[in-house]
C-alpha cells in the first residue's frame, strides 16, 4: 500500500506539470496609430489627434510620437453609407490635424468616418461614429444659488440620444473664476490638506449617468440636478451636460477600470475597446449644451 | 455512559406520516424481524458535546458507521448474537463496548469518549476505522484545535487556516475569501448550523465571521459533494456551533489584540428535558487604538468609529431518547465611520443574522430524521457624504427557508437518504442620489429542491453512490437536475480509491470587491440570465500510512458555464435591462492535490500540495474574451504546518506557504486621449497584449508561534500565544499599479502584510 502512495505521489503532479505549463512569456510592445477625436453636434469639425503609442517603460515625448504627414479624411455618409461630403483635413502642428473651414458644422444625428494614411503603416486608420440628437437647456438653473441651502439646483434639458436609444451623459462644473480664496470647505481641504492642485479642482465631471438616472418631465424635457459637490468654488461657473455616443462611453467605462477596478481583481486590466481599426483611441461624438450660475457663500 | 432500549414497537404513526420513505423503511424492517440492531449518540465525556463523523466499528466483521451531523450512528441488520464496538474519534480515546444482541433486539447504546490528553496523544489511534467512511472525495474535516492554535493575524481564523489547505488559495494577505478549486468565492456554499451564510466576513473581508470558540466541527467539501447539498458550483463548507457543555458550566475569556472574546455554557433541565446552552460573544477593541492613532497622527483616513461583533447562541434540548429540539442563533456586525476630509466622511453598517429551529427523531432503529427551520438575513448599508450630498447604496438578502431531511440504515449493504428544501429569498437593493432614489430593485424569488441518496455496498470492497437533486428557482423559472456519483473500491483497510462526479447548479452570483467584501451585493437569476452550470469529476486515493499518518492524493477536474457576473465597467445600471447588467462566461480548472497528514504524536501537522489550472473567459465581454488565468490561479502551491509539544505545557507550531506568483496583466505601451474638455480626470491608457499574462514573483510567507497552556492561579486554565506572521517579512507583491505623473510611467508595486506580532491570553474556568 505504502508502495501505491509513493506512486501515485510521484505520477500525479508529473502528468499534470506537463499539462498544466504555465508560460507566461513576455508581451511585445507595437507601435499603433493613437486617434483622438471628439465631433459635437453643431459645432466645426474638431482637430484630430495623432500620435504613435509609446512603450511604458521609456519616457513618453509627445513631439516625438507625433504622427506628421498623415493623409486625415472626414467624410460625412449617407444613410446609404456612401459619402456624402469628404473634409480633407490639414497637417497641423504636433500631429494636430485641423480642416480649416470652420463653416462646417458637425450636424447631428449624421455619421462621419475617418480615414487616416499615416507614413510608416500600411493599413488605412478607419472609424466611425454617429452624432447624437442635438440637445438644449430649456429651463436654466437659477442664476444664484446659496450654497448647500436648500436642494441642489435643477436644469432641465431636452433629450437627446442616438437613435431611439437612451442617452449616456456626463456634466461638468468648471468654475469661471477660480482663487484659494473661492474654496468651498471640501475642496479647500483638499487644496490645504492634501496637496491637490488648484488647477486640478477647477473642473468636476460625473461618471456616466444614464437618461434612465434623470426625472423626465410632462414636456418630455429631463429634469438634471447639479450636486452640490460639484462644485469647488463659490462664484460663477459653468455647467456642461455632453450627451455621448456609444463608442466614447464605452472607451471611457474601461479607461477607468484600468485604473480602478471595481469587481475585478486589483492588476487586471483589460485593453480598452475602441472603435478605430487598425489603430487605437477614439473617433466618438457628442452633443453637448451648457447653463451657467453663481454659487453664493452660506 | 447511558443504554436504554427502544420498543420494538417499530415506527410511531407519526413518523409513518412524515414521510413515505420511513414507510419502506418499516416493511424493510419487518422482512428483518430477526436481526438486532444498534444505535445510539457518540458525545465527548466532559461536556456532552455529541461527535460528528465519529467511528463504529464492529470488532473482527468489517461492518462500520460513521456518526451523522447529529452525532448518531446506526447499525442494523446484525445477526443475533455477541459483538464488541469499537468507537473511536480523532483526539479521543478509543472505547470498546460488548454487547450481546437478542434476536429482534434494537440496543440504543449512547457512548461517551475521553478526549485524549495532550502528552499522550499517542494513544488515539485510529487503525480500525472504515477510511470510505471518514471522508468521501473532497472532503476535509477542519479541527478547531489547528484554527485555533495557528499562527494568526490578530485573531484565530477558520477562513485562514482553510486557506493552507490543498485546493483551496487566498487572493491576498487581506483577504479571508476562499477560492476553492478554481472557483469564486460565491461558488462555495456556507453553512452554519444548516443556514446559509451570506457574507461571512469581518473587517471587510480580512476576518471570517465565525468564532472559533463557538464552533464544534466544520467540514470542507472542495468539490464533487453529495446530493444532500445544492446550489453552488463549487464547494460546501458546512460549519455546526457547539451545543455546550451538558455537564458543568463552563466559561472563557480571552483577550486579543484586535477583538476579546466571552463564552459561558452549561447543562439545561427544562420540565422532563435535559439539555445544554452555549453563548459565544466576540467584539472589537481597537477603539482606543484608533483614538489615539487619530489624535497623534492627524490622520483623516482613520476611522473616527469602528467596530465589530458576533454573537453566537444555541440551545438544545432532549425532550425524549428519541427526540431532540435546537435553536441557534447567529448575529455579526461591522460599523465604520471616516471622516476623510472636511464635509466628508463615510460610513457602512453590514453584517448577517442567521436564525435556525432544528428537531431531529430517532423514527426507528434504523431511520434518523431531521427537521430544520432557518432564517438568514444579510444587509450592507454604505453611505457618503461629500460636501452637503449623500449619496446611498443599501442592499440586502433575506433567505427564510424550510428542510427536511430522512436518513434509512438498514443494513451493511445499503443506506439511503432523501430530503426536501424549500424557501423564500428577497433581494433589494436602492441607489439614493442626494436623497432621490435613482435605482430600486427588488425580487423575490422562491426557491425548492429536493434529493435522494442510494449507497449501496455489492461486495465487501466496492462502494456505489449515487444520487440525484433536483432544484427549482422561482427567479426566471429555472428547473434544473443534478445528478450524483461515487465509487468507492476498498484495499484493505488502509487505502481506498475513490471517484466522483456530478453536475452542479448556481441561481445566484455576487458582486464584489477582492479587496473589500463590506458592499458585497447578491444577484439572481431571472429571465434571460440563466444559472451557472458546472460538471466535476474527481479521482482520489486515500491511505492510512500508519497510526495517525494519512496519505491522500486526488486529481479533480471541472466545467464551468453560463456563469453570470456584473459587467465591471458598468458605471450606471439605471434604465438598463437586467441581462444587459451580466457578462456570460465559462471556465474550467482541473489539477491535483497531495495531502500528507500527521494527525496524532508530538509532531503533529501537514503538508499539502496543489498542482492547477483555471481559466476563464467572457465571450461578449470586450477585454475578457480569450482564456486568461484568474488572479487566484496557481500552478504550485504548497503548504507545510506542523506543531510540536515541547512538554509542560509548551509547543511550537509553523505554517509554511509558497505558491506561483499571482497572474497579473503586464501593460505594454500608453497613450493619451485629447479633446476630452469635459472629462475632469486623466484620460492616459494602458496598451495591454493579454490579459493577466504575466506572474508577479513567487508568494513565500511563515508564520510561527508558541502555545503555552497550564492552570491560571488554581482558578482555571489559560492558554497564552505569542506569534508572528510572515516571521522573515516578505513583501509579497499584491499588484501594480501605474503613475502617469511621472515620465516614463512609475510603476508602484502594492505589498502584502509584513511582518506582524500577535499575542493573546484565554483563560477557560
Amino acid at each position: 500500500m505504502r508502495r501505491l502512495a509513493l506512486c501515485a505521489l510521484l505520477a500525479a503532479p508529473a502528468a499534470l506539470g506537463l499539462a498544466g505549463c504555465d508560460a507566461a512569456g513576455f508581451d511585445d510592445f507595437e507601435e499603433e496609430v493613437a486617434v483622438s477625436a471628439l465631433l459635437v453636434a453643431g459645432r466645426p469639425l474638431p482637430p484630430v489627434h495623432l500620435a504613435l503609442t509609446g512603450p511604458l517603460d521609456e519616457p513618453y515625448d509627445p513631439v516625438e510620437r507625433a504622427v506628421e504627414g498623415a493623409e486625415v479624411t472626414v467624410s460625412l455618409l449617407a444613410p446609404d453609407g456612401t459619402v456624402e461630403a469628404a473634409y480633407v483635413y490639414a497637417d497641423s502642428l504636433l500631429g494636430r490635424y485641423v480642416y480649416p473651414d470652420t463653416t462646417v458644422l458637425v450636424q447631428p444625428e449624421r455619421r462621419y468616418r475617418l480615414e487616416v494614411a499615416a507614413p510608416g503603416f500600411a493599413e488605412t486608420v478607419t472609424a466611425e461614429t454617429t452624432v447624437p440628437r442635438a440637445f438644449e437647456v430649456v429651463r436654466p438653473p437659477p442664476p444664484s444659488v446659496v450654497f448647500q441651502q436648500g436642494d441642489s439646483p435643477t436644469l432641465d434639458v431636452s433629450p437627446s440620444g442616438v437613435g431611439g436609444a437612451p442617452a449616456v451623459y456626463v456634466f461638468t462644473i468648471t468654475s469661471l473664476a477660480p482663487s484659494v480664496e473661492a474654496l468651498t470647505p471640501f475642496a479647500a481641504d483638499l487644496y490645504f490638506e492634501r496637496e491637490v492642485e488648484l488647477e486640478d479642482l477647477v473642473s468636476t465631471s460625473s461618471p456616466l449617468i444614464n437618461e434612465e438616472n434623470y426625472e423626465v418631465n410632462a414636456d418630455g424635457t429631463l429634469r438634471i440636478e447639479v450636486p452640490w459637490f460639484g462644485f469647488n468654488f463659490f462664484g460663477p461657473s459653468e455647467v456642461t451636460l455632453t450627451a455621448l455616443d456609444e463608442p466614447l462611453a464605452t472607451f471611457l467605462e474601461f479607461q477607468a477600470i484600468q485604473f480602478v477596478p471595481t469587481t475585478i481583481s486589483p492588476g487586471e486590466i483589460p485593453n480598452v475597446p475602441t472603435n478605430v481599426r487598425n489603430g487605437v483611441g477614439i473617433f466618438a461624438s457628442a452633443a453637448q449644451a451648457t447653463a451657467f450660475l453663481t454659487v453664493e457663500r452660506p | 455512559m447511558s443504554k436504554s432500549k427502544i420498543p420494538r414497537a417499530g415506527i410511531p404513526p407519526a413518523g409513518r406520516r412524515l414521510l413515505p420513505l420511513a414507510a419502506v423503511a418499516c416493511l424493510a424492517m419487518a422482512a428483518q424481524a430477526q436481526q438486532a440492531a444498534v444505535n445510539g449518540f457518540v458525545r465527548d465525556a466532559e461536556t456532552g458535546e455529541t461527535l460528528i463523523q465519529a467511528n463504529v466499528l464492529v470488532e473482527g466483521t468489517g461492518r462500520g458507521a460513521a456518526t451523522n451531523t447529529s452525532g448518531f450512528y446506526a447499525l442494523a441488520d446484525l445477526a443475533p448474537g455477541a459483538y464488541t464496538l469499537v468507537f473511536s474519534y480523532l483526539g479521543y480515546e478509543t472505547t470498546r463496548e460488548a454487547l450481546t444482541l437478542a434476536p429482534g433486539e434494537t440496543r440504543r447504546l449512547d457512548v461517551a469518549l475521553r478526549p485524549a490528553s495532550a502528552e499522550v496523544g499517542e494513544v488515539v489511534v485510529e487503525a480500525e476505522e472504515p477510511l470510505e467512511e471518514e471522508r468521501a472525495p473532497g472532503l476535509q474535516q477542519v479541527p478547531i484545535q489547528l484554527v485555533e492554535r495557528l499562527p494568526s493575524v490578530f485573531e484565530a481564523d477558520l477562513f485562514r487556516s482553510i486557506q493552507l489547505l490543498p485546493g483551496v488559495q487566498a487572493s491576498s494577505d487581506f483577504s479571508s475569501k476562499l477560492y476553492i478549486r478554481g472557483g469564486s468565492p460565491d461558488q462555495t456554499l456556507i453553512l452554519l448550523d444548516g443556514t446559509t451564510v451570506y457574507n461571512p466576513t469581518h473587517f471587510f473581508g480580512f476576518f471570517s465571521t465565525f468564532n472559533t470558540e463557538a464552533i464544534k466541527d466544520v467540514r470542507l467539501y472542495k468539490g464533487a459533494y453529495p446530493a444532500t447539498y445544492g446550489g453552488r458550483l463549487g464547494s460546501v463548507i458546512d460549519i455546526y456551533n457547539r451545543d455546550g457543555n451538558r455537564n458543568d458550566y463552563a466559561g472563557m475569556l480571552q483577550l486579543g489584540l484586535l477583538a476579546s472574546r466571552a463564552g459561558v455554557e452549561g447543562p439545561v433541565r427544562l420540565g422532563g428535558a435535559e439539555g445544554s446552552f452555549m453563548v459565544a460573544a466576540r467584539r472589537s477593541t481597537l477603539e482606543p487604538l484608533l483614538a489615539f492613532l487619530r489624535e497623534e497622527l492627524d490622520e483623516d483616513a482613520i476611522p473616527e468609529r469602528f467596530y465589530f461583533y458576533d454573537l453566537n447562541a444555541k440551545l438544545g434540548l432532549d425532550l425524549s431518547p428519541r427526540d431532540r429540539l435546537s435553536i441557534s442563533g447567529y448575529a455579526g456586525r461591522d460599523y465604520v465611520r471616516v471622516p476623510f476630509a472636511e464635509d466628508a466622511e463615510f460610513e457602512l453598517d453590514y453584517g448577517n443574522e442567521t436564525l435556525s429551529l432544528g428537531y431531529t427523531r430517532i423514527l426507528s432503529e434504523a431511520v434518523f430524521s431531521s427537521f430544520r427551520a432557518t432564517a438568514s438575513r444579510y444587509e450592507s448599508r454604505p453611505v457618503g457624504r461629500v460636501s452637503g450630498t449623500e449619496f446611498e447604496r443599501p442592499n440586502s438578502i433575506t433567505d427564510l427557508s424550510g428542510r427536511a431531511d430522512v436518513e434509512w440504515l438498514p443494513s451493511a449493504a445499503f443506506e439511503g437518504r432523501a430530503g426536501v428544501w424549500g424557501g423564500h429569498l428577497d433581494l433589494r437593493f436602492r441607489s439614493v442620489f442626494d436623497g432621490e432614489e435613482r435605482v430600486r430593485f427588488e425580487r423575490p424569488a422562491p426557491y425548492a429542491s429536493g434529493y435522494v441518496e442510494a449507497r449501496w455496498r455489492p461486495t465487501p470492497v466496492w462502494v456505489l453512490t449515487t444520487g440525484l437533486r433536483a432544484d427549482y428557482f422561482g427567479a426566471g423559472g429555472y428547473l434544473r437536475l443534478g445528478p450524483r456519483l461515487q465509487v468507492e473500491r476498498l484495499f484493505g483497510e488502509a487505502a481506498v480509491l475513490q471517484l466522483a462526479a456530478g453536475q452542479y447548479h448556481q441561481f445566484l452570483t455576487l458582486v464584489s470587491n477582492e479587496a473589500f467584501s463590506g458592499f458585497d451585493t447578491w444577484v439572481l437569476t431571472e429571465e434571460g440570465v440563466a444559472p451557472a452550470v458546472s460538471e466535476q469529476a474527481a479521482l482520489g486515493l486515500k491511505t492510512r500510512l500508519g497510526a495517525g499518518l494519512r496519505f491522500d492524493v486526488e486529481v479533480y477536474g471541472r466545467t464551468m458555464r453560463d456563469l453570470f457576473e456584473i459587467r465591471p465597467e458598468v458605471q450606471d445600471v439605471a434604465g438598463l435591462e437586467y441581462a444587459e447588467l451580466f457578462r456570460i462566461g465559462e471556465g474550467y480548472a482541473y489539477g491535483v492535490e497531495v495531502l500528507l497528514e500527521k494527525q496524532a504524536g508530538p509532531l503533529t501537522g501537514l503538508f499539502g500540495y496543489t498542482l492547477s489550472t483555471t481559466r476563464r473567459r467572457y465571450a461578449d465581454a470586450p477585454g475578457f474574451d480569450d482564456w486568461f488565468p484568474p488572479k487566484y490561479d496557481r500552478l504550485h502551491d504548497l503548504n507545510a504546518v506542523a506543531t510540536y509539544r515541547l512538554g509542560r505545557g509548551w509547543s511550537i507550531t509553523g505554517a509554511l506557504v509558497y505558491a506561483t506568483g499571482q497572474a497579473y496583466t503586464e501593460p505594454v505601451g500608453r497613450y493619451s486621449v485629447e479633446g476630452l474638455d469635459f472629462i475632469s480626470g486623466d484620460t492616459n491608457v494602458l496598451v495591454t497584449r493579454r490579459l493577466n499574462g504575466q506572474r508577479l514573483p513567487p508568494y513565500h510567507r511563515l508564520d510561527f508561534g508558541f502555545t503555552k497552556e497550564g492552570r491560571f492561579f488554581g482558578a482555571g486554565d489559560y492558554t497564552l500565544q505569542l506569534q508572528a506572521v510572515n516571521l522573515y517579512n516578505r513583501r509579497n507583491l499584491w499588484f501594480y499599479t501605474y503613475d502617469f505623473g511621472e515620465n516614463p510611467v512609475d510603476r508602484e508595486a502594492v505589498r502584502q502584510l509584513p511582518i506582524l506580532p500577535n499575542v493573546s491570553l484565554e483563560v477557560r474556568f
